[in-house]
């Protein structure tokens, strides 16, 4: 009888979770990438994110780059767009915006009905609000043994144990048995998995085998 | 009037057309004895220009479908032109006394497209040949020919040029005086396949009466862009057909599943219909040309497997329309069922449509598509009764398949019943029960 009532009750908790998932997923995703040190690869896995997100989910996306001097410029700045008064660039049906106006960005966030992808050169106080802003948060750092130190002081400074766990997505940049092991320390530390990150040639010309990395990255 | 100082060269035969100021003359070369055809015009005339121009345009154009010009004299009073006499009759006459085949009529089509894309590919600059009707089309046994370029102009003239042209076969923007690109032949040629098809016994074919529409559309900009597309377009139904007789029956065929109304059940029937295929062996593709079904059903569904553009799902295959961002992926060959939605415009290339309608009395009265009556369209009526049915079957004049109620993902027994029904009528979808 007891057994019953369980699993009846843990197949409404399964259905509560599934409704509430589905509710989550029409809500649009906004998704800031971190990196714990410089050249992690933080604008490529945001350029794939963003554009798996439009040219195989469909979506409308607007790729938020925080900074003051864009490397992205030269690629993506063929086709001059406004939205609203801010100038952005459009290239393969996603929107750039290439600025560190942190009040305009957090405008258009708040204004137009999109997905985002916001490349944040740096976490500090003035970019927190774009970071709490978003509902799915990356963070991006090498797990090799010299560097694991960097990755909890980045963790600890910035608080980010703080933030709701579903929320936040950590990746490691180098896989092997050291990093894996080190990976399974800081799984304990945040209480979240450490995922690996994506292996992607061009992300401007995406292949199917990479959706399935792509997909977990944002669900 | 007949020009002085021939009759060394050149025996009058026949006037075939005279007036004050002008000639034509069925003549006969004295030297080889060979008829020809003469056209003369007094210099007073004000379109005493028009031979010489007719003569330059034709000037290094190399077809064995245009009239050859052996000769153009200026003398002191009149300008004329000896050019080939061609044989064999006009289209109209040919057509008095034939009904074409769905072949011949595509085949005089891709000539004509032929010549016309000759004339739009020569020398420095495409000629426009501006008269297309069936009186200038020339049928000499099997070989299509174009006569008269009198009022054929120079592209880079026809922001000059007269606003001439047959009333009823001229392009609109020609006989008003717009400006003037190859579009206005491709109209004329889209008038004379209509003209065709109404002689033929492809009367009925939308995927022709779809080609007419798009070559004539009064609107340029909607108009099939080049001579070249067209031929295309009509290569592509002369190719099916090619594939007929070699058995590749279902390859490269397209059915279009187009819904009266929002809620009818396309959706579920065109899928349905993919996986009734794929069940028998042959390759079938869904396509969604309205929605974004196949995403949805990648998103939503497990055990889906996405492989070279293509999501898989038990007997299920989707065609997934990747963003600019995604590498290429090169279209797999098959059957494809197109799920057009309400959008009643039947895409281009399509073999068969199934037109979908529902029983429920509240989306009974819609308007139904003027080609529901033609061949190869059949009606498929959703949350029906048979009495509803009959009567729909009955104002449209036309066979209704009732379908079955479905209650499941997987396509039920009775769901393949109705596609056998209506794929046995199709003589490249023989398709045996499993």
């Amino acid at each position: 009888m007891f057994f019953q009532r369980f699993l009846r009750m843990k197949e409404i908790l399964l259905l509560l979770n599934n409704k509430i998932k589905k509710i989550e997923n029409k809500v649009n995703k906004k998704v800031c990438v971190v990196g714990v040190s410089p050249n992690v690869g933080v604008t490529h896995l945001c350029i794939s994110l963003a554009n798996f997100m439009h040219s195989v989910l469909g979506k409308n996306v607007i790729y938020i780059e925080l900074s003051n001097e864009s490397q992205l410029l030269s690629v993506v700045g063929m086709k001059q767009i406004l939205i609203g008064d801010i100038l952005a660039y459009e290239y393969k049906g996603v929107r750039y915006v290439l600025s560190n106006d942190i009040d305009a960005i957090r405008n258009i966030m708040l204004r137009e009905n999109a997905w985002f992808v916001v490349d944040m050169a740096s976490l500090n106080e003035e970019t927190r609000p774009i970071f709490n802003n978003c509902n799915n948060r990356i963070i991006i750092g090498s797990l090799r043994p010299w560097c694991q130190r960097e990755y909890y002081e980045f963790i600890d400074k910035l608080g980010l144990l703080e933030y709701d766990m579903d929320q936040m997505t950590y990746i490691k940049t180098d896989t092997n048995k050291k990093t894996n092991i080190i990976a399974s320390g800081l799984a304990n530390y945040t209480k979240s998995t450490i995922k690996d990150l994506p292996i992607i040639n061009d992300p401007f010309s995406l292949k199917e085998e990479n959706f399935q990395e792509l997909m977990d990255l944002i669900r | 009037m007949i020009p002085k100082g021939i009759e060394d060269r050149y025996e009058v035969i026949r006037i075939l057309q005279e007036t004050a100021a002008t000639a034509v003359l069925l003549v006969r070369y004295k030297p080889i004895g060979a008829l020809r055809i003469l056209k003369a015009i007094h210099k007073a005339h004000p379109d005493a220009n028009s031979i010489l121009s007719e003569s330059n345009l034709l000037q290094g154009i190399k077809s064995s479908q245009i009239p050859t010009i052996f000769e153009v004299e200026d003398t002191e009073e009149i300008i004329y032109l000896v050019e080939e006499y061609v044989e064999g009759i006009s289209l109209r006459e040919y057509l008095s006394g034939t009904k074409l085949s769905i072949e011949k009529l595509l085949y005089i089509a891709i000539e004509l497209c032929k010549i016309v894309e000759t004339l739009h590919t020569a020398g420095s600059e495409p000629v426009l040949y501006r008269d297309m009707k069936p009186e200038h089309v020339f049928m000499e046994g099997d070989t299509v020919r174009l006569i008269d370029f009198g009022i054929s102009i120079k592209k880079s003239e026809s922001s000059n040029a007269k606003p001439l042209g047959t009333k009823g076969w001229a392009a609109p923007e020609q006989l008003k005086g717009d400006y003037l690109d190859e579009r206005c032949d491709v109209y004329g040629v889209g008038k004379i396949i209509g003209f065709m098809q109404i002689n033929s016994y492809a009367k009925d074919d939308f995927r022709i009466k779809q080609i007419v529409e798009l070559a004539t559309n009064s609107d340029i900009s909607r108009r099939v862009k080049s001579i070249t597309e067209l031929k295309e377009l009509l290569e592509d139904i002369q190719g099916d057909r090619v594939n007929d007789r070699v058995g590749k029956r279902h390859l490269e065929k397209r059915i279009a599943v187009i819904g009266g109304s929002h809620g009818v059940g396309t959706t579920r029937i065109a899928i349905s219909l993919c996986r009734f295929f794929n069940k028998r062996k042959i390759d079938c593709y869904y396509k969604d040309n309205e929605k974004d079904t196949v995403r949805k059903i990648w998103m939503n569904l497990k055990n889906t497997k996405l492989q070279k553009g293509v999501l898989y799902h038990e007997s299920f295959r989707g065609l997934f329309e990747y963003g600019e961002a995604v590498e290429n992926q090169n279209p797999p060959i098959g059957l494809k069922v197109i799920d057009c939605g309400t959008n009643k415009s039947i895409p281009i290339g399509t073999d068969v449509v199934i037109y979908v309608t529902s029983g429920v009395p509240w989306q009974q009265h819609e308007e139904v598509p003027e080609w529901i009556s033609n061949d190869g369209v059949y009606v498929i009526s959703n949350f029906s009764d048979k009495i509803s049915s009959v009567l729909l079957a009955k104002s449209l004049n036309k066979k209704v398949y009732r379908y079955p109620i479905v209650n499941r993902l997987d396509i039920s027994k009775d769901e393949e019943n109705v596609f056998s029904a209506i794929f046995k009528n199709e003589r490249d979808f023989i398709i045996a029960k499993q």
